[in-house]
Parts: C-alpha cells; structure tokens; sequence
C-alpha cells in the first residue's frame, strides 16, 4: 500500500511510441488488472445461462451446414431440451457429440472483451481522442476472427471423427493448436489499442523508476563524499550492455573527462557539481548538444 | 479536400448499412430458430448494435472534426 502511495506521488513517466503519447494514472491500471478478468469471467457465466443457448444452435447449425457442403458428410443435429446442454451433432457411421458452451468459442472471445474494454487510456488528450473508435474495431475484429477459427476447428475435428480417429486424439490436441490465434488477435490488438502492451510495460516503468531514483541518489550521497563512484553501479544507470560495458564504460568515462581506477570511477571534484546535475536528470548524462 | 470527405461518408454510410443488414438478420433468425427463449438473441444484439451505431456517428463526428483542424491549419499557413 505504501509503495503504491509512493507510486502515486512520483512524476509520471511518459512512453512515445508512433508519435502518441501514453501516461497512464495508476487508477485505470488497477481497473484494467481487476475489471478485465473479473468481467471476462461474469460475461463468460452469462452464456452459459441456459436463456442464452441460441448461441449453440447457431453454432450448431452453422457447424453442420459446412460439414455438408465441403465434405458431404450428411452431418445431422439434435436438440433435447433435459440435462445441462441442450444441442448435439449426429456424425453418420459414428455417433452423437454433445455441445457446450466452451465449443462456442466464447471463453476466447470474452477474454478479449475484458482486456479491450477495461485497457487504459493515454492521459494525452490527441491519443486518446480514437480511442472508443479503435476500441470497437479491435473488438469487432478479434472477436469475429475467434468465431470463425473455431467453426474452423470443429469442421476439422468433426471431418477426422468421421473418417475414423478417436476423439480423444483429435478434440484436446486441435483445440490447444488452434489456441494460437490468440497470439495474432493480441498482435492485431496492438495495431489497434497499443495502450494495451504500453500499460502493461508501464507498469514495469512504474515499479522500476523508485529502484532507479534511489540508486541515483545513492550516487550522488557517495560522489558529494569521496568523489568517486563504483562502475557496476554506473553502468546501471547508464543502461549499459553487460557484454561490452567494460569498453563502453571507458569511452563514456573519456568522453566526461573522469577517470577510472580499478572498481571505481573518480570524479574531479571542481566536476562533481556538473556530475550530479547530470545524473539526476530524467535521462541521466544524456547532453542535448555536443 | 472534397474528394477526401466524399470518401470519408461513403466508408460511414457503408458500416451503418452493415449495420442495418446485421439488425435485419437477426431479425430474420430468430423466429427461425429452435430453442427455448431465442428473442434472448435479439435482447442481447440489438444494445450493441445501438452502442456500434452511436460509434459509426461519433467516428463521423471526428472525421469532421479533424478536417475543420486541417483547413484551419492550412488558412492559417497561407
């Protein structure tokens, strides 16, 4: 609770990506993390209400018309209105499938309804000017893209159950490799609501940026005292790559005119004062012209 | 400037008319179907089609909008 508070009170990063602006209030990123699950999982129970079983029978029915007309399967179905659910396909020479709500799609789709609706929005008023607009395109997208993979699916699975294999075989091992639609659907997301990967990364920014302050400031407490400054902890800060920090660290150390001994980077102390503005800035040591 | 907004409502007028072709199935489906309560159908489609309606509108809204913005931009340039 206290981190978060701390979280509240500390200047708000700022991610530029494609020319847009993302600032997220911590807020929506809570909204985002609680809501979207919680409301994947209510919608998700509300298809499976019994009042909403016209799903199956389009489902079904759409199902079974394309089993027909590609593999001329004569493909019937059944309705009996007793037990927890209601529509089955007769597969010829094979027997009955019952019908589920899972075998809708459904659960994949609410899922993204949930992320899509409860994504956070840019602070910035020019990026979030569309953002209903975007919304509902990647909506109406994913969502049909998802419906139609999955009658795909059962085309698929049904077609193989016809022609012979167990369904044991085929149902659990299509229905996991058909799952990796949900990879294009959050790359097509992300053309779409880039808020979505920015406020997840955002919130990485968030929980680091104290860490980073706070090894800034333990910086300058040490420099404004021995004038000198340990490497590895300089590197940190600099965001240097570990494979070539050590020739990084030396030109960066050249370039500013300190020196390096051993474990330690010495600062002249008539540069310390230009060292620790330098380092508190917002992008440390990063000059605007040189 | 003119051709881009003669593009610009015939894309609106086209997604309102899906719209309606999609308001339409439903309503063609549901007497058709089997189930017990099928007009759930319809009580759960017709909402989003309204809120999708409001959308298409306010999608029109901003494209005007930000036409107006160009054409400021570019009086004030000249």
């Amino acid at each position: 609770m206290m981190k978060i508070k701390a979280i509240a009170k500390m200047k708000k990063p700022i991610i530029e990506y494609n020319e847009r602006k993302y600032v997220f209030s911590i807020k929506s990123l809570i909204i985002f993390a609680i809501g979207g699950p919680i409301s994947a999982y209510l919608v998700y129970l509300f298809f499976d209400l019994q009042l909403n079983y016209w799903l199956h029978e389009i489902v079904v029915k759409q199902t079974v018309y394309f089993l027909n007309l590609l593999f001329n399967m004569n493909a019937t179905i059944e309705y009996t209105p007793i037990g927890k659910y209601h529509w089955n396909f007769i597969v010829p020479g094979r027997g009955m499938i019952s019908f589920e709500t899972f075998c809708t799609g459904i659960q994949a789709i609410v899922i993204f309804v949930g992320v899509i609706l409860f994504t956070p929005h840019s602070q910035d008023k020019n990026t979030r000017r569309d953002i209903a607009w975007r919304k509902t395109k990647a909506l109406i997208i994913s969502s049909a893209i998802f419906y139609v993979v999955n009658i795909i699916r059962m085309l698929i699975q049904i077609e193989l159950y016809y022609i012979g294999y167990a369904w044991n075989d085929i149902h659990f091992s299509i229905s996991a490799a058909s799952s990796f639609i949900a990879v294009i659907i959050v790359l097509l997301t992300h053309r779409w609501i880039p808020e979505f990967i920015i406020s997840i990364i955002y919130v990485g920014t968030l929980v680091s940026e104290p860490i980073k302050l706070k090894r800034k400031e333990k910086v300058k407490e040490q420099v404004q005292i021995t004038n000198e400054v340990d490497i590895k902890t300089m590197g940190k800060i600099l965001r240097m790559d570990r494979k070539t920090f050590s020739q990084d660290m030396v030109t960066w150390a050249k370039d500013y005119e300190y020196a390096i001994e051993g474990e330690y980077l010495k600062v002249p102390p008539e540069k310390v004062p230009e060292f620790i503005k330098l380092l508190m800035q917002d992008k440390p040591f990063q000059r605007t012209s040189k | 400037m003119m051709e881009q907004i003669l593009i610009k409502k015939l894309f609106i007028w086209a997604i309102l008319s899906l719209n309606l072709i999609f308001a339409f199935i439903i309503g063609v489906t549901i007497p058709q179907l089997e189930t017990y309560n099928s007009q759930i159908f319809g009580y759960v489609m017709i909402p989003l089609l309204i809120i999708l309606n409001f959308i298409i509108v306010d999608r029109f809204h901003f494209y005007i909008v930000q036409l107006e913005e160009r054409e400021d931009k570019h009086d004030d340039e000249d």
